[in-house]
């Protein structure tokens, strides 16, 4: 049995939707499942980019580009608390969540969660790292906690 | 100079509704054919006059345009259906005054459907809860990224007005008197859903967080409904039963890296965009209607989450960078206030239909024939119509 997603239901207890792997995203999570977060660095104009492309949306190469490991330190930039699960129903279990928008030190912007923290404690601008939150054994997600 | 002068070469010549409701146990082709029947009689016109069909709301939201014209007899020999979002509302309308203007239709339903509401037909449908942009490798088409449980539009709305608020010191306080002032809107409308149902700006605050900082009121209703407008050619409009009321002017949707998140402006810096300090400039549709800012009589936003009003204040001008939230205070757009906004109650409080029941409302606040009631604006002449995203329509009764 296969979800909407094309996941395999019947190997995971997970409920959520998980994001579709394919070859030109794989070593992204690829990178994430061994707990490393890199993006992509265009090879003819070296700009770091995100999200995930085949393409750069600076100088428009299609050409692969490398995959940079960057810090994983980053600054919370927005961020919101769910109270009520109203898309998938799977969140029900973990509200209050929280969904949050992190500006890496490198630069890009990244949409994430915050965890290890008090929803109701965040700051704008408050220091953040990454975390891998091994969600099933084949996809991990990036996730970032207060700054230790 | 453009090749073509589009302004008031078409007309909006015909409007009709099907009931608006919650929890309707009602298929769209129904709805839809209601709000179709009552613009034919609305315009004085017949089944057979309409040869054009745009729609941008289809299946699984609404009627896909073939299954419409099936189920009602019709024949079009120009159709035209947008992609499967609430955005299309200006496309919609616009591309219908380019047909007619260009002869390839004479006369031109613009319709959409909405069955949004837990209840009602639309839960046959397998969509809720399944696919949908937000497993791009981009994200959704509102910002969503479903796998970190961003997985609703509402909650990406909700992100840019975070960013908003800890920017430009908004308050929730502040964001009260969005909803508040279109539902007193509402409470003016016999139509509107939320017509007998006042809110003031404490419930407003007391009411249960969503995705905070929004809370209930900030989201528009979940409904059934239909709205049906018809476009026609100036010199057509002239021997109609309605007054017409003319296209002066059309901008189309924005869309870039700068515009990704839809819901918010450009500068905001939320999401993937650019952070810088924005300023209006030229935005073509004051220039194609030959009005500016300071004629405008009133104005029709995509409503869809209260700060999407903000948001397109400032896209627009009426508000300066970081400004619209103290522009929306002390019911600056409620009944009586300097810039009324969305007169009919908005998706927030008459029904959720993407604005083309907005688009509607300014067409009857311009016939300015007792249609509208206590809530016509005096002397109504010329009305904008316009989304965060940054497309707009401005309508007038003409010259």
């Amino acid at each position: 049995m296969t979800t909407h997603d094309g996941h395999e239901a019947s190997s995971s207890p997970y409920k959520k939707q998980l994001p579709i792997i394919h070859p030109e995203n794989a070593p992204y999570w690829e990178s994430l499942k061994k707990h490393e977060l890199r993006l992509q660095r265009c090879t003819e104009c070296a700009t770091l980019r995100y999200p995930v492309s085949p393409v750069c949306y600076q100088c428009m190469s299609t050409k692969p580009a490398t995959w940079e490991q960057v810090s994983g330190k980053g600054k919370l930039s927005s961020w919101i608390v769910v109270e009520r699960a109203t898309g998938n129903v799977a969140w029900s279990e973990d509200v209050p969540y929280v969904v949050a928008c992190v500006d890496l030190d490198e630069g890009p912007r990244l949409t994430t969660n915050i965890v290890e923290a008090d929803p109701w404690s965040l700051t704008t601008q408050m220091a953040v790292e990454v975390v891998f939150d091994d969600v099933t054994p084949e996809v991990t997600l990036a996730k970032f906690r207060p700054a230790k | 100079m453009p090749a073509f002068e589009m302004r008031n070469q078409a007309c909006i010549v015909g409007l009709g509704q099907s009931q608006f409701g919650r929890n309707l146990e009602v298929s769209p082709i129904l709805l839809q054919a209601e709000a179709y029947k009552a613009a034919l009689e609305d315009a004085g016109l017949t089944r057979d006059d309409i040869d054009g069909f745009s729609t941008s709301h289809g299946a699984p939201h609404g009627a896909d345009y073939d299954e419409f014209a099936i189920h009602t007899g019709s024949n079009f020999r120009w159709v035209q259906q947008n992609w499967t979002h609430g955005r299309w509302a200006g496309s919609s309308l616009s591309a219908a005054m380019f047909a007619v203007s260009a002869g390839l239709a004479n006369y031109v339903l613009v319709a959409n459907t909405q069955m949004e509401s837990p209840g009602g037909y639309g839960r046959h449908y397998p969509h809720r809860g399944g696919w949908n942009e937000g497993l791009r490798d981009v994200g959704g088409g509102h910002g969503q990224v479903n796998y970190h449980g961003l997985d609703t539009a509402g909650a990406a709305n909700a992100m840019a007005t975070r960013f908003y608020m800890e920017k430009y010191g908004a308050t929730s306080e502040a964001l009260s008197w969005v909803s508040t002032s279109i539902r007193s809107w509402a409470n003016l409308n016999p139509q509107a859903i939320f017509y007998d149902r006042a809110i003031t700006r404490d419930d407003y605050m007391e009411a249960r967080f969503i995705s905070a900082p929004m809370r209930l009121f900030d989201y528009c209703l979940l409904n059934e409904g239909a709205q049906c407008l018809i476009v026609t050619t100036a010199d057509r409009a002239k021997d109609l039963k309605k007054k017409p009321v003319y296209i002066a002017g059309y901008q189309g949707i924005r869309t870039g890296r700068d515009s990704s998140l839809v819901l918010a402006r450009p500068g905001l810096g939320i999401g993937i965009q650019k952070e810088y300090r924005y300023e209006a400039g030229v935005q073509e549709v004051y220039g194609a209607a030959q009005v500016d800012q300071s004629d405008v009589d009133a104005v029709y936003i995509y409503d869809s989450f209260a700060p999407s009003i903000w948001f397109a204040l400032e896209r627009f001008g009426f508000a300066a960078d970081g400004e619209a939230h103290e522009f929306c205070k002390d019911g600056r757009i409620a009944p009586g206030g300097a810039l009324p906004v969305n007169s009919n109650g908005g998706s927030l409080s008459e029904a959720g239909l993407f604005g083309y029941n907005h688009i509607a409302e300014a067409t009857r606040q311009l016939r300015a024939d007792g249609e509208t009631g206590d809530r016509q604006i005096p002397n109504a002449e010329v009305m904008q119509w316009m989304t965060p995203f940054g497309d707009s329509l401005i309508l007038t009764k003409g010259n």
